[in-house]
C-alpha cells in the first residue's frame, strides 16, 4: 500500500515537468522578446535589466529553463500587471471559488449517473434504461456552456428562480473561513448565505457536470450490465438476498472500481470546463481569471494559471489513486 | 428432524418442464424431468455438458435467467410446496435457507471485494434475527466446521486471498449456514484440483450426516458418482434416461447411453484399445430428434424409437429407465 | 445447440436485444445528421438567404419569423440573418471536425500501429508521451498554445491535433499488438518482408474500420472544442462566423433575444448528438470492446 502512494506520487513528477517545459518553450516560440511577454509596458530600465539578469536570457537554452525551475520552485511567479499584485496571491484568492464548483458539479453528476446507471444497467431495455440512456447521450453531447446559457435563460431570465452570474448577492459572504462559501455559512451555521451561496452554484455546477452525468452514466450503466452477469451475483441471490440489495451491495459495489476510473480521467474534462463555465456565469475562480489575463495580455497571470491549474489536477488525481484502495481491496493488499 | 425420518423425500420433481425462450427460438430445456431426493440421501444428476443438469437446479432455486428462462409445466414439490407457483417473496425465504446451493467455479462464485467472513454473515442475517457480532461468531464457527485452519483469521480475508479448496469450503460453509433441508451442488469440484476434490466431497458428505440434509450432486464424472451418491440420475436431452440406486447403476447399466458413458472409461476396456466413446454428438436443443433424443446415436434403434418417446418405466423395483430396447447383458 | 450454448446464447441474445433496437435507428439517425450536416456546410454560400456578415441596421434583433417571413430563424444586435450565419458556422464546424480527425487519426493511428508492432524503445518512447499528454486536461492544453502562439485557424487545428490523436494512438496500439502474433504476420516475415511492408500492407489496412469509430468521436469532440474556443474568444478569427462565437455575442442580449442563444447551441447539440449516435452504432457492429479504451467524452 505504501509503496503504491509512492509510486503514484512519483507519477506526478514527470506531468508537472512537462508542464514547465511546455509553458517554457511557449514563451520562447511565441512572437516577440520573452521579455515584452513577462513585463508590462511601463516597464523601466532598470527593471528590465534585472529581470534579464534573473532569467538569465543571455545564457543557452537548458541554463534559462533550468534558472526558470528554480524560480518556480521559489513560488515566484511574478506580478501580475492588471491586478498589480503577486500573480500567486490573485490566484490564491480566486481559487476557493473553482475548488467549490467543481466540487459541486462532481457531487451533482456523481448523484444523479450512479444511481440512474446502476439501475439501467441492472434492468437493459427497460423504461428506466432507455430514459437513462438517453440522459447519458444527450449528457455527453450536450456543449456544457450552452446547457449554461439555457439555463440563465429559462431560471434566471423567464422564471426569475436564480441568479444569473457571480457568486454570492451584493457581498453577502463574509468572514470566509475556508473560502468555499457554502462551506463557510454551514459552519457558521448562516443560513441566508447558505441559501445564497446554493442558489448562486446550482446553475453553473448544473452546466459544469452535465458532461460528467453523460459519461458516468454510460460507463455505470456498461460495468452494471456486465457485472449482473457474474457468478457472484447469482450466489447473492441464491443466498436469498432481495433483488434491490443484489443491484446495490453486490453490483454497484463492484462497479465502484471501473466508475473511479472513469471519474479519475474525466476530472480533466471538469476542470478545463470550469474555464467557460465560470465564463458564463461571472464566476469568480481561476477560469474566468485565465481568460481575463489572456484577453490583457497580462502573460505572468496566465502563466501562473495555467501552472495553477497543472498542479491542481494532479493533486485531484492523486487523490482519486489514492481512493483506489478503498474500493478495490485487492489493490490494499497487494 | 430424527433418524427415523431419513428416507423421506425432501424434494419430489414431477414432470418438470422448463424451456429458454431465445431470439433463435425455443431451447427446450428440460423436458419432464422426474425425481426424489431423500432426507439424508444424495442424488447424482449425471451427463454431459449441457444436458440440462445445472437448469434443474436454477429451475429448482427458481434462479432462471429472467428475460428467457421458464417453467412451462410441472411440479417441484418442497417442504409441502409446490415450488413453481411460489411467489417470489417466498422463494427469498427458502433461498439461502432451506434449500442452498454451490456452484462450480469458486473462483468467479464469491463477491471479490468483501470478505469472505461478511458474505457468511450477510447469509445468516438475511435469514435470522440475529445481531451481527453473533453471527460473525457462527461465522467464524462454520468456516471451522469446513476445515479451514484459523478460521478467525480467514474471515477478516478476501476471496483473492484464499485457495481455490479453501473457497468452495467457504462456499459450503455459506451454503449451509442457515442448517438447510436441501443442498443442490452444481459440479462443487470439477474446478479444483484433484486432490482436494476428495476432500470437498468428504466434507460434504460428512455435513449431510450432521444435518441430515438431502443432496442433489451435479456432476459429468461417473467417479465422482460411484463414491458419492445414494441414488444416481443420468440425464441426456433434458430427459432422465436411467435413475437407479447407484450400485445398481454401475452392476447394470441398462439404457444405451448409460453403457455407453460406462464403456468410455478409460481403464474400463483392455489395455491399449481404443476407448469406446459414444459415437456422434448431441444434437442441437433448439431441434430435438423425433421420438427417443438418443436414437440418433444409439446402436440399437428401431422404427418405434423414431416415433415415440419412450417413456420412463420401472424395469425392476427401483431402477426405472427410458428406453423401447434396455441392455440387459454386460 | 447444446443447452449450454442454449444458455450463452440466451445471453447473448439478450445483448442483441439490448442492442437492436438502438442499432438501427443509431446508425440511421446518426447517419441522416452527418450527411445533413455536411450537406449545409459544403453548400452554406448557396443555400444561405443572406450573406452571413452582411449587416441590417435596419433589422436587428427580429423574433424568428420561421417560415412567413425572410429572417427564419430570426437576425441578432447587427441585423446579421441567424440562419445564414449558422449554416456558414456549420462549414467552419466541418472543416475544422474533418481537418482535426483525419489528421489526428492519420498520425495517432501510424504511431500506435509502430508503437504496438514494434515494441522496445520506440514503443516506451511513445508510450510515455502518451501518457503524459493525456494526463494533461485537453481544453487547457488548447487554451495555453493559443495564449502564446497566438489566434488563427491553423493554430487551432494544431492545438486540438495535439490532443486528439492519444486515443487513435491507444487503439491502434492495441490491434497492433493483437495482430501482430498473427499467422498472417508470421507468414509475410517468413516470406521476406520488411517491416514498413507488413506495417503497410498488412497491420494498417486492418485498423482502419477501428479507426473510423474513433475518428467519429474525435470529430464530436472537435466540435465541442471548437465551439468552446470561439465562445471564449480564442478560436476561429471574429470575422468568420461560427456557433461559438454566436453563442458568445449573445450573452449580451440573452434576456431580450432568447433565439440567438438557443438556436446555435441546439445545433451543436444535434450536430454533436448525430455524430455520436453514429459513432456508438458503428462501434456496436465493429467492436463493442472499444468502449474501454479511453476515448474521451466531449470539451
Amino acid at each position: 500500500m505504501f509503496g503504491y502512494v509512492m509510486r503514484r506520487l512519483f507519477a506526478t513528477v514527470p506531468v508537472v515537468l512537462v508542464v514547465t517545459i511546455i509553458v517554457f518553450s511557449l514563451i520562447h516560440m511565441a512572437p516577440g522578446d520573452p521579455l515584452t511577454l513577462l513585463l508590462s509596458e511601463d516597464a523601466n530600465e532598470t527593471t528590465i535589466k534585472l529581470a534579464r539578469e534573473k532569467w538569465g536570457l543571455d545564457q543557452p537554452i537548458y541554463v534559462q529553463y533550468l534558472n526558470y525551475l528554480s524560480i518556480l520552485v521559489h513560488g515566484d511567479l511574478g506580478m501580475s500587471f492588471k491586478y498589480g499584485d503577486p500573480v500567486v496571491s490573485v490566484i490564491a484568492s480566486r481559487m476557493p471559488a473553482t475548488i467549490e464548483l467543481a466540487i459541486a458539479a462532481m457531487i451533482i453528476s456523481v448523484s444523479i449517473a450512479l444511481p440512474l446507471g446502476a439501475l439501467a444497467g441492472a434492468r437493459p431495455n427497460s423504461w428506466i434504461d432507455n430514459i437513462g440512456s438517453s440522459i447519458g447521450f444527450l449528457g455527453i453531447s450536450m456543449p456544457g456552456f450552452w446547457l449554461g446559457l439555457i439555463l440563465i435563460l429559462f431560471l434566471s431570465g423567464t422564471l426569475h428562480l436564480l441568479p444569473s452570474s457571480g457568486r454570492d448577492s451584493f457581498g453577502i459572504a463574509d468572514a470566509p473561513i475556508t473560502g468555499i462559501y457554502l462551506l463557510d455559512s454551514l459552519i457558521n451555521r448562516d443560513l441566508d448565505q447558505a441559501r445564497d451561496a446554493i442558489t448562486h452554484l446550482a446553475m453553473p455546477a448544473l452546466a459544469l457536470g452535465i458532461n460528467m452525468v453523460g459519461m458516468l452514466m454510460r460507463v455505470t450503466r456498461s460495468a452494471m450490465i456486465e457485472i449482473m452477469h457474474e457468478d457472484f451475483i447469482t450466489t447473492a441471490r441464491a443466498k436469498g438476498a432481495p433483488e434491490h440489495r443484489v443491484i446495490w451491495l453486490h453490483g454497484m459495489r463492484n462497479a465502484l472500481i471501473p466508475v473511479l476510473t472513469v471519474v479519475g480521467l474525466e476530472l480533466g474534462t471538469l476542470l478545463s470546463g470550469s474555464v467557460i463555465v465560470e465564463t458564463v456565469f461571472a464566476w469568480p475562480g481561476t477560469g474566468s481569471l485565465l481568460i481575463s489575463a489572456i484577453n490583457s495580455r497580462d502573460y505572468p497571470l496566465v502563466i501562473g494559471t495555467i501552472l495553477a491549474y497543472t498542479l491542481i489536477f494532479v493533486i485531484i488525481n492523486f487523490v482519486i489513486d489514492l481512493l483506489y484502495p478503498l474500493v478495490d481491496p485487492r489493490i490494499r493488499l497487494a | 428432524m430424527t433418524t427415523s425420518d431419513l428416507g423421506t423425500p425432501v424434494l419430489s420433481v414431477r414432470d418438470l418442464r422448463m424451456s429458454f425462450f431465445t431470439s433463435d427460438g425455443e431451447v427446450r430445456a428440460l423436458d419432464g424431468v422426474d425425481f426424489d431426493i431423500a432426507k439424508g440421501r444424495t442424488l447424482g444428476l449425471v451427463g454431459e455438458s449441457g444436458c440440462g443438469k445445472s437448469a434443474t437446479a436454477l429451475s429448482i432455486m427458481k434462479l432462471l435467467p429472467a428475460h428467457s428462462g421458464r417453467i412451462k409445466s410441472g411440479e417441484i414439490l418442497f417442504a409441502d410446496k409446490d415450488l413453481v407457483h411460489a411467489s417470489p417473496k417466498e422463494m427469498l425465504t427458502l433461498r439461502g435457507k432451506r434449500i442452498s446451493m454451490i456452484f462450480q467455479d469458486p473462483m468467479t462464485s464469491l463477491n471479490p471485494v468483501t470478505k469472505v467472513g461478511a458474505q457468511i454473515v450477510e447469509n445468516i442475517q438475511l435469514h435470522e434475527n440475529i445481531g451481527k457480532r453473533d453471527a460473525h461468531g457462527r461465522a467464524i464457527e462454520l468456516l471451522g466446521l469446513v476445515g479451514i485452519p484459523t478460521p478467525q483469521v480467514r474471515a477478516g480475508q478476501y476471496p483473492f486471498e484464499l485457495s481455490g479448496g479453501m473457497r468452495q469450503r467457504v462456499m459450503i460453509a455459506m451454503a449451509l449456514s442457515c442448517g438447510p433441508d436441501l443442498l443442490l451442488a452444481d459440479e462443487p469440484t470439477t474446478a479444483l484440483d484433484v486432490t482436494i476434490q476428495a476432500q470437498i466431497l468428504d466434507l460434504m458428505v460428512s455435513l449431510q450426516k450432521r444435518l441430515s440434509m438431502g443432496i442433489l450432486l451435479i456432476t459429468h464424472d461417473l467417479g465422482v458418482v460411484a463414491n458419492y451418491t445414494d441414488q444416481v440420475a443420468v440425464m441426456y436431452g433434458g430427459k432422465i434416461v436411467e435413475r437407479t440406486e447407484t450400485k445398481r447403476l454401475f452392476e447394470r447399466p441398462t439404457h444405451p447411453y448409460t453403457r455407453g458413458l460406462l464403456a468410455s472409461i478409460p481403464g474400463r476396456q483392455e489395455p491399449k484399445s481404443l476407448i469406446a466413446a459414444v459415437p456422434g454428438t448431441v444434437p442441437s436443443a433448439l431441434n430435438w430428434p423425433s421420438g427417443c433424443r438418443f436414437r440418433t446415436r444409439c446402436a440399437h434403434a428401431s422404427v418405434e424409437c423414431e416415433t415415440v418417446d419412450p417413456p420412463l418405466q420401472e424395469i425392476e423395483p427401483g431402477h426405472l429407465v427410458a428406453c423401447f430396447r434396455p441392455q440387459w447383458e454386460r | 445447440m447444446s443447452i449450454t450454448e442454449a444458455v450463452s446464447t440466451t445471453r447473448s441474445s439478450q445483448i442483441k436485444r439490448m442492442v437492436s433496437p438502438f442499432l438501427r435507428t443509431k446508425i440511421l439517425f446518426g447517419g441522416v445528421v452527418v450527411t445533413a450536416l455536411f450537406v449545409i456546410g459544403l453548400l452554406a454560400p448557396f443555400i444561405s438567404p443572406f450573406d452571413p456578415n452582411r449587416q441590417d441596421l435596419d433589422a436587428t434583433m427580429i423574433q424568428p419569423q420561421w417560415l412567413w417571413g425572410k429572417h427564419l430563424l430570426g437576425t441578432d444586435q447587427l441585423g446579421r440573418d441567424v440562419l445564414s450565419r449558422i449554416f456558414h458556422g456549420a462549414r467552419i464546424s466541418l472543416v475544422i471536425a474533418v481537418a482535426v480527425a483525419v489528421l489526428s487519426g492519420l498520425i495517432g493511428t501510424t504511431l500506435g500501429a509502430i508503437s504496438g508492432y514494434r515494441s522496445g524503445r520506440m514503443d516506451l518512447l511513445i508510450q510515455k508521451s502518451v501518457e503524459v499528454m493525456w494526463a494533461f486536461p485537453p481544453l487547457l492544453f488548447a487554451i495555453t498554445l493559443i495564449a502564446f502562439l497566438g489566434q488563427s485557424l491553423h493554430i487551432l487545428i494544431l492545438a486540438l491535433v495535439l490532443q486528439r490523436w492519444i486515443p487513435f494512438c491507444r487503439v491502434a496500439r492495441a490491434q497492433a499488438l493483437t495482430l501482430r502474433s498473427r499467422d498472417f504476420v508470421a507468414a509475410a516475415t517468413a516470406l521476406g518482408a520488411t517491416h514498413t511492408r507488413i506495417l503497410c500492407s498488412h497491420i494498417i489496412p486492418n485498423l482502419i474500420q477501428t479507426s473510423f469509430v474513433v475518428g467519429t468521436f474525435a470529430m464530436a469532440t472537435a466540435i465541442i472544442s471548437e465551439a468552446s474556443l470561439s465562445f471564449l474568444g480564442l478560436g476561429v478569427p471574429r470575422e468568420i462566423p461560427t456557433w461559438g462565437s454566436m453563442l458568445s455575442d449573445s450573452r449580451a442580449h440573452i434576456s431580450t433575444a432568447w433565439w440567438l442563444p438557443l438556436f446555435p447551441g441546439l445545433f451543436i447539440l444535434v450536430t454533436v448528438l448525430g455524430i455520436n449516435l453514429l459513432g456508438d452504432g458503428l462501434r456496436d457492429v465493429l467492436d463493442p470492446k472499444l468502449n474501454r479504451s479511453g476515448t474521451r467524452g466531449s470539451l
